[in-house]
């Protein structure tokens, strides 16, 4: 049966790209490094606002992240962890942006992008997300670290546990732990 | 190690508690230009990008096949077949069906020391395995009783004959292959048990067999790109419209369900440079009649929805009997403008050389910013190392962003909201260590509030359905549906005399509390600030509602309070008044029962399971309660024998909601009321088991109190889940009447 009125046809991101031969494509052709910004744009810009908590200053480091790794991907030697490698990028450079804190210098080129904070926050939130809302904001900022890195920039065990320089089996027992306990708080919420 | 509690709707709202926005397909596209401009400076060779690996050379053959075919047969019918792979199964969700699928030939169980693992169901498709399966009898005592400690955790697992082992995927398992019709469920441990407190180990043998030809898998239709119609303004409530010729909303996949539809779409404001936007309201839908059409959130779709390529994706299931067609769905917000950037502002303020969580700091300090004047009315030390800066602005100012000079933030958050929010929003920053001393705060970024803009998009389906008829009639039993609820008139004066408990937020407050009315909405009463969780005792002189001291007891003529021992919520009276049992947690137990005399002897525990809800006592002196099952929205309904001190399992609740099932029994222990499984809905159903049935269907219900055995309130939600309307309900005739003036969550009801 054919539909009317609105629409827009998915055409579905094929997650199942093999990422260390698109990194040994890129080193033979630059502009294939755009294939790896396609795939890891949302989850830094996710990572880096959940951060900053501004729209424009997230997207300002979000560029930065980006044009630093293509600049410096000559020097990545480490295929198998381009992951850790780039949100290494993207930590420090939140920590540099809180640093510095000037917000009247942005990269040339991006001086049109909308200049605001929380725009769509509670878009189909849930009345959970809204409880769990404040339970995370609760958490030391490791545990909030932790929890941005798995579930915002979507990282692994293993690559969390390389970009903060921590044990894998450290990062998942805390990971598990700070679940069990915000399922734990999350129930009684709901009581 | 097992990521027992990391399912993917868990998963989903910790993302959804960050609140971070779509990212704009703008900026990406902007930065994206902006690398290839380096890459081709970088290097002018271009190298074709081969070695691709089996994945997407099936992708490319899919695609490459379907170019030849939309050349050979036409791109209408290609794209039929296509979609054909896919199909949706209710409650399970979108599911490749390029292989045939298969399901669980019988529910397997296993019961170890009185814990019993159900695998209820399974579905196997080309892409991944499904397992349902659920455990019941965990002790609380199982559990850790502290959060620093962990209990254990390991991955279940799905093992072949071959000892080939499946891991879990995203929503699922890793799929069994189609020769294989035999496995093992295997769960090394019950999540986050201690070591030693119950069995581990656990292995069900599950068999496969082809699904029935009764399994409805329906199509699912995807829509191709068409503009939107500009509509009329006066068919919405809201007071500003700007037309918005745009795909800011999108339908990119219609399922037919029995009754109705699901719509999976995505949000995606379209902004002009400089602007952004904030939505201010849930998304509606309205039929071409001005109908708001009451619609779910289909929770099985959450993996479509998280893949819809722009924008945020929204999902909605509707019944469609009696729509008129095009339907309507609506987002509301507020464009939001940035001021001059360079505008800032200093402040100073002495934070101390040990500033202490919880400490606050009274400024009143006027600030002036880029045109407009603030007030940074205090500054909070929090718990975890962070300063929250509360401001009290004009309705036009939005938000500012703040900083302590010197100090690097290592996290922060909250801002917006000021003109959305009553004026008055709060920014936090966050230090790994909290800054000491005079403190110079500087002020900028300042963020207006624009112009209400609705953002809407129409559908339409192009067949009308015959299966469905043109005017609906509620199913027996039901009282009350989202259209009929509309239509209820208030309660004329006199009719009902009587009190109500209500939880609502306090006038001139930011805090919410226990309020007491008369059942016309009169003679209101705040009883306590800061509490919720109140229940009248049987006669209705007395109110009795948690605080971390102890459960309070109030003399609603003298106001009066005592205190009894004993921290715990989901209070219920005994029909004597003379006990209160709760839900509570002591040495090790994690939220059972306990039953507390007013004499304020202390309390017992009556039971040993987790998470449980008290439902109520009877006149016969059995007290019923909830406790629901690990894995899969199921509760089981228990009994406690106050005579015997004996225990009964009496049945399972198959449709409440996992989230807050809210169960009160009637005061003849003849009902038992629910929420169901949408949190919308209200069942009925008897404390045997039988007759089970629908009452309120999706009127948003919340708040539940018994009047009488005949005479049931129920909060609602439907409209505004902020602003609930109370209702009486008769249940042997459904005579219904709003209760006027009341508007927050009904704890307590008596009809005199």
């Amino acid at each position: 049966m054919a539909e009317s009125g609105i629409e827009l046809t998915s055409e579905k991101n094929d997650r199942m790209t093999d990422e260390i031969r698109i990194i040994k494509a890129a080193r033979q052709d630059p502009e294939v490094f755009g294939e790896l910004y396609k795939l890891y744009v949302e989850q830094v810009f996710r990572y880096l606002y959940s951060r900053i908590g501004n729209v424009h200053e997230a997207e300002d480091v979000t560029a930065q992240t980006f044009l630093a790794a293509f600049e410096s991907f000559d020097k990545f030697r480490q295929d198998g962890h381009f992951a850790s490698w780039l949100f290494g990028i993207a930590r420090n450079k939140a920590i540099d942006h809180f640093r510095r804190r000037d917000r009247s210098t942005y990269l040339d080129g991006f001086s049109e992008i909308p200049a605001e904070d929380n725009t769509l926050a509670g878009v189909i939130k849930t009345e959970q997300a809204e409880v769990l809302s404040k339970l995370i904001q609760a958490l030391p900022e490791e545990d909030r670290e932790l929890l941005r890195l798995r579930f915002l920039a979507e990282m692994s065990y293993p690559e969390i546990a390389r970009c903060i320089h921590r044990n894998e089996e450290a990062v998942k027992k805390t990971t598990y732990r700070l679940l069990a306990r915000l399922h734990s708080q999350l129930e009684v919420s709901n009581e | 190690m097992n990521e027992k509690y990391s399912t993917p709707q868990f998963e989903e709202n910790i993302r959804q508690s960050f609140a971070v926005p779509e990212i704009r397909p703008e900026f990406v596209d902007q930065v994206y230009g902006n690398l290839m401009q380096r890459a081709v400076a970088k290097s002018r060779k271009h190298h074709a990008f081969f070695g691709l690996r089996p994945a997407w050379t099936i992708a490319l053959a899919i695609l490459t096949l379907m170019i030849i075919g939309t050349l050979v047969m036409g791109p209408q019918r290609v794209y039929a077949e296509f979609l054909k792979l896919f199909g949706y199964i209710s409650g399970v969700g979108i599911v490749d069906q390029s292989n045939p699928i298969r399901v669980l030939a019988e529910p397997v169980s296993v019961t170890r020391d009185g814990i019993t693992v159900t695998v209820t169901s399974a579905t196997l498709t080309g892409d991944r395995t499904q397992i349902a399966y659920r455990i019941f009898g965990v002790p609380g005592s199982a559990y850790p009783d502290r959060e620093d400690v962990v209990g254990c955790w390991s991955r279940e697992y799905l093992r072949l004959a071959d000892g080939t082992q499946l891991a879990q995927i995203n929503y699922g398992y890793e799929p069994v292959p189609t020769s294989v019709n035999e496995a093992v469920f295997v769960i090394p441990c019950i999540a986050n048990t201690l070591p030693g407190k119950v069995p581990e180990n656990w292995e069900l043998p599950l068999r496969f067999v082809p699904a029935p030809p009764d399994l409805t898998v329906m199509p699912i239709l995807e829509l191709t790109p068409s503009p939107l119609g500009t509509l009329n303004p006066s068919a919405t409530t809201h007071d500003t419209f700007i037309p918005t010729a745009d795909n800011s909303v999108t339908v990119s996949k219609v399922i037919e369900t029995s009754d109705g539809y699901i719509l999976i779409g995505s949000f995606q404001p379209q902004s002009k440079p400089g602007e952004s936007f904030q939505q201010t309201g849930a998304m509606e839908i309205y039929d071409a009649s001005g109908k708001k059409v009451a619609y779910t959130y289909p929770q099985d779709v959450n993996e479509a929805i998280n893949q819809e390529p722009v924008g945020t994706g929204w999902a909605a299931q509707f019944k469609a009997a009696g729509l008129v067609y095009p339907l309507t769905i609506s987002f509301s917000g507020a464009i939001l403008l940035p001021s001059d950037s360079d505008a800032t502002a200093q402040i100073s303020f002495d934070a101390g050389a040990n500033p202490q969580p919880g400490q606050e700091w009274d400024l009143n300090r006027e600030i002036q910013l880029a045109g407009h004047t603030l007030m940074l009315t205090s500054v909070t030390a929090n718990s975890q190392g962070s300063y929250s800066f509360n401001f009290q602005v004009d309705p036009k100012v939005y938000s500012v962003a703040v900083q302590i000079e010197g100090y690097i933030p290592n996290g922060g958050g909250g801002g917006g909201g000021g003109g959305l929010t009553n004026g008055k929003f709060e920014t936090t920053l966050a230090y790994a260590q909290l800054p000491t001393g005079v403190l110079d705060v500087d002020i900028s970024n300042l963020v207006l509030v624009g112009d209400s803009v609705i953002w809407q998009g129409q559908w339409s389906p192009s067949t009308v359905r015959t299966d469905l008829p043109a005017n609906p009639t509620p199913p027996t039993g039901v009282c009350l549906t989202a259209d009929s609820v509309a239509q209820i008139q208030l309660a004329p004066a006199g009719l009902f005399s009587g009190a109500t408990l209500m939880y609502e937020p306090l006038d001139n407050s930011d805090k919410w509390g226990l309020v007491l009315y008369n059942l016309d909405g009169s003679d209101k009463q705040v009883l306590a600030t800061d509490a919720s969780g109140g229940t009248f005792s049987p006669d209705g002189s007395q109110m009795a509602y948690p605080a971390a001291d102890g459960i309070h007891v109030m003399d609603l003529s003298t106001k009066a309070e005592k205190v009894l021992p004993g921290t715990g919520f989901n209070m219920h009276w005994s029909p004597d008044g003379r006990q209160i049992a709760y839900v509570g947690m002591s040495d090790g137990s994690v939220n059972s029962v306990f039953i507390i005399n007013l004499d304020g002897t202390p309390a017992r525990q009556i039971s040993d399971l987790s998470y449980e809800s008290v439902i109520g006592w009877s006149p016969d002196s059995k007290l019923y309660f909830v406790a629901p099952f690990t894995g899969g929205a199921a509760w089981k309904v228990l009994s406690y024998d106050l005579t015997s001190g004996t225990t009964r399992e009496l049945f399972t609740i198959e449709n409440g909601t996992p989230k807050f099932l809210n169960p009160t029994l009637s005061p003849d222990g003849n009902w038992i009321a629910y929420r169901g499984r949408d949190n919308s809905s209200l069942y009925l159903v008897h404390p045997d088991g039988n007759d089970m049935h629908l009452v309120l269907d999706n009127v948003g219900a919340v708040g539940i109190a018994w009047a009488s055995s005949s005479w049931l309130g129920v909060s609602i939600g439907i409209e505004d889940p902020y602003f609930q309307k109370t209702l009486l309900i008769n249940l042997d005739t459904c005579d219904s009447y709003l209760l006027n003036g009341l508007h927050g969550q009904l704890e307590g009801l008596m009809i005199k």
